[in-house]
């Protein structure tokens, strides 16, 4: 078993790898880069000004990893360790050494439009990009992280200490986050700051933020708290100290100084909404919850009465169900919803503070999967009752109702126990429908917006969470089956 | 002896032998499709829905021929008398901001829908079958193919659809072909599901052990067997792409701006669910109708397609 685990657990690894690879190809193949620039206000104000137009366009294109840039100065800093004649004037000989300079190294050399000056650019194979973007995708903190040429005397350690900005913690220096593990108020407690998934930056949507950031970041006004820095000042801050990140000392500020004493002053903002992934996570699980507990016994109903009035009547409802679109259904409830019971018909009416807001959408979500659970333990039910331990129950004496409750359900369970992980990613990731229609700001409505505005990152971040989840569930599954039925044996040919 | 005889004949009559009323009482004709027929038949939803599909066909695809609705057509925008006219015994399903006719509107747009949802389908379960029926035969084949499903079925096909819109420009054979890329995946590994429980019974051992070739067991011996499983699971795919379109519409992908449809004119007239309510829930009862007939209509199919049911 274990042996199976290990290699199951390497095989889903390896299907995560292979669909990100797959999905990072299409995107950065087929999407044409131009697109980026269609929406980008600042693109269009930029139009008049061809110079800072180009360096606009290129800076972007580096920043997605498409190419990579050197403007006039770094260009010229870079060919004078090897040329130290040149200069960034637009002269021939200038030029020529640049041309060189350019056709020896892979770059291609251009000129602004007006000025005139150069700079050069380089296109990035893909198969180059796609190493770049593992390679940099688990960052792991250690205390020789950061390397200050202005801070050359900063101690390199790791100790426990009870700190007074985060209470008991493990405080790094020299490290990227000062606390590597910390306990708050907030779930799970314990939190850490060691390994960290660097997804990219996103552009042109939330542009110049970390992608893990926009997704799994707070929402929302900024949140402020009472905070006590090091000098002993207490003021009403949104500052998230538990996120103290290392400053380079060329750009500390004199106040960042005086607050945390040390170089540790880069933070995150606390704010009151939750994330997308909070969101997109909460209306999920209670929408499978819901589903489940709806149509469990719904179901049971049914397969008890099978072929009565009560069968009749959940199968028509149930054949309703699963042949009106989607959105027609949605707009079907998301209309009674607000007109009987008074419950907002979008998101930030109220906003995610309320819990008004989560009804509908919540419900909705768990009323479009119910027909498919209903059908299937329908069917697992209806298949156990003819089984020989169902006779010998009656025989024994046993009303209809015990057995079907204590003897089918548990044998039709087991079926069920395997879709249960999957329903609850089934329901975070195909939130899309309702999460648009009400406008909530979740994950499940940010695939779409992201691949609209040409958000290359974050799609790829979007699609890397939602294919380690489903591949997640889907061996949380098969354990969970396994471990409900001992008969099941997952692994070939014995223990 | 003499009155032994008579005994036996009394109340009852010789009969001469007559070849043409015993051919009659032998095993009654069987015919496959007739049985369908009769069993699809006798069930009175299925023809209420029935005549409800068919009346929605015609109308779909005949209405627009007369009408000449344009998607794009402005003219009467400044026409005040023309513009949210309720529905009334003139303008059957009223009119909308730029003085149009819904009727005209949800009709040629159900044309679109029903369109792409039947072509769809259709190229997936054809694709779908061949691929799945080979597939669940062959055990090599079957190793390499279930990791590309394994691959392909986690990259989410919103994405797929999307990205191809944008490089290939969005249209109606550009949005067919955008379903049709992964789907056909889908039907393939349920129909190799399906192969593989009837490759290993008793009668296509007895058949391999005589010498049949694969392809003639797969054809004879296996796929007769899946006309239900295939109906059924066209019934189910057709309302699944219809409501895929309208999804993709909503969104704002997959077909040009001049082609109307179904879900654009559901997400066209959102915003008039509060003030012209007909706008939006006369689209939406049309789709949920054609969605609704084609399902029950397939699903009795499905029924009656089954040679087990017929006794």
């Amino acid at each position: 078993m274990k042996r199976y685990l290990l290699f199951r657990i390497l095989r889903s690894i390896l299907s995560i790898f292979l669909v990100t690879t797959l999905t990072y190809t299409i995107i950065y193949s087929l999407v044409p880069r131009r697109a980026v620039f269609q929406d980008d206000v600042q693109y269009g104000k930029l139009k008049g000004k061809p110079d800072e137009l180009a360096e606009y366009e290129n800076t972007a294109f580096s920043k997605m990893g498409y190419i990579e840039y050197y403007n006039s100065k770094k260009l010229v800093d870079t060919v004078k360790k090897e040329h130290p004649e040149v200069s960034g004037e637009p002269t021939a000989e200038n030029q020529q050494i640049l041309e060189e300079w350019t056709k020896e190294n892979g770059w291609d050399l251009k000129q602004f439009p007006l000025n005139k000056t150069y700079y050069a650019t380089k296109d990035v194979p893909l198969p180059k990009r796609v190493y770049r973007f593992y390679a940099n995708m688990l960052q792991i903190d250690h205390p020789w992280k950061v390397q200050d040429p202005d801070n050359p005397d900063m101690k390199r350690s790791l100790r426990i200490t009870n700190d007074e900005l985060a209470g008991w913690a493990l405080v790094g220096s020299g490290t990227q986050y000062k606390y590597q593990i910390y306990f708050d108020k907030q779930f799970p407690y314990i939190h850490q700051n060691i390994v960290h998934l660097d997804l990219g930056i996103s552009y042109p949507t939330f542009a110049g933020r970390n992608v893990t950031e926009v997704i799994g970041g707070g929402q929302g006004k900024s949140d402020s708290q009472e905070v006590t820095f090091a000098n002993g000042k207490t003021s009403r801050s949104s500052v998230d100290v538990y996120s103290r990140q290392y400053q380079m000392t060329s750009q500390l500020s004199e106040r960042d100084k005086q607050l945390y004493g040390d170089n540790y002053a880069h933070t995150d903002k606390n704010y009151r909404d939750p994330s997308m992934i909070g969101i997109s996570f909460r209306m999920g699980v209670i929408a499978v919850l819901l589903a489940y507990g709806i149509g469990i016994p719904l179901a049971m109903f049914m397969a008890r009465f099978k072929g009565k009035l009560p069968d009749k009547m959940g199968i028509g409802l149930v054949t309703v169900l699963i042949s009106v679109p989607s959105l027609a259904f949605i707009y079907f409830f998301r209309f009674i919803g607000s007109r009987l019971f008074n419950l907002p018909d979008s998101f930030p009416t109220f906003g995610a503070g309320d819990i008004r807001s989560y009804i509908l959408p919540t419900v909705i979500l768990g009323l479009l999967s119910i027909s498919n659970i209903i059908i299937w333990i329908r069917r697992y039910m209806i298949d156990q009752q003819s089984a020989d331990y169902v006779k010998f129950a009656k025989a024994k004496g046993l009303n209809s109702r015990e057995i079907a409750r204590k003897h089918i359900f548990k044998n039709a369970a087991i079926p069920i126990v395997n879709q249960i992980p999957m329903s609850i990613i089934g329901a975070i990731t195909g939130a899309t429908m309702t999460e648009t229609i009400f406008a909530a700001p979740g994950m499940g409505k940010m695939l779409p917006d992201a691949i609209q505005a040409h958000n290359n990152p974050v799609v790829m971040a979007i699609v890397f969470v939602f294919t380690t989840v489903a591949v997640t569930s889907v061996l949380i599954g098969d354990l969970a089956m396994a471990m409900v039925d001992p008969r099941i044996n997952l692994a070939e040919g014995g223990k | 002896m003499e009155t032994s005889e008579k005994k036996i004949n009394d109340g009852f009559t010789f009969v001469s032998t007559d070849s043409l009323t015993s051919e009659k009482i032998d095993t009654p004709t069987y015919s496959y499709w007739r049985s369908v027929g009769r069993k699809f038949f006798s069930s009175k939803v299925a023809i209420a829905m029935l005549i409800l599909m068919v009346a929605i066909l015609l109308m779909a695809f005949i209405q627009p021929m007369f009408s000449g609705y344009d998607f794009m057509n402005v003219d009467d925008i400044n026409d005040f008398s023309k513009r949210y006219n309720p529905p009334s015994m003139q303008e059957w399903f009223g009119t909308d901001k730029n003085g149009m006719s819904l009727f005209d509107a949800v009709w040629a747009g159900a044309k679109t829908s029903i369109s792409i949802s039947v072509l769809a389908t259709l190229i997936t379960t054809v694709i779908g079958v061949v691929v799945g029926a080979i597939w669940g035969t062959s055990k090599k084949i079957d190793r390499v193919m279930l990791e590309v499903y394994n691959v392909i079925t986690n990259v989410p096909q919103l994405l797929i659809i999307m990205v191809l819109s944008y490089t290939f420009g969005s249209g109606f054979w550009n949005l067919i072909f955008a379903m049709c890329v992964t789907g056909w995946l889908n039907t393939a590994y349920f129909i190799r599901v399906q192969v593989m429980i009837m490759r290993d019974r008793e009668y296509n051992l007895a058949s391999k052990t005589l010498g049949t070739p694969s392809m003639r067991m797969i054809v004879r011996n296996i796929l007769p067997y899946l006309t239900s499983i295939i109906v059924t699971n066209v019934s189910q795919s057709l309302p699944a792409f219809i409501s895929y379109e309208t999804f993709l519409s909503f969104l704002g992908v997959g077909l040009s701006a001049d082609v109307p449809s179904l879900g654009k004119l559901i997400s066209e007239y959102t915003n008039n669910m509060s003030n012209y309510p007909y706008l939006f829930w006369i689209p939406v009862t049309v789709l949920a109708l054609v969605s609704v007939s084609l399902y029950i209509v397939g699903q009795t199919l499905a029924d009656a397609a089954d040679p087990r049911t017929h006794m």
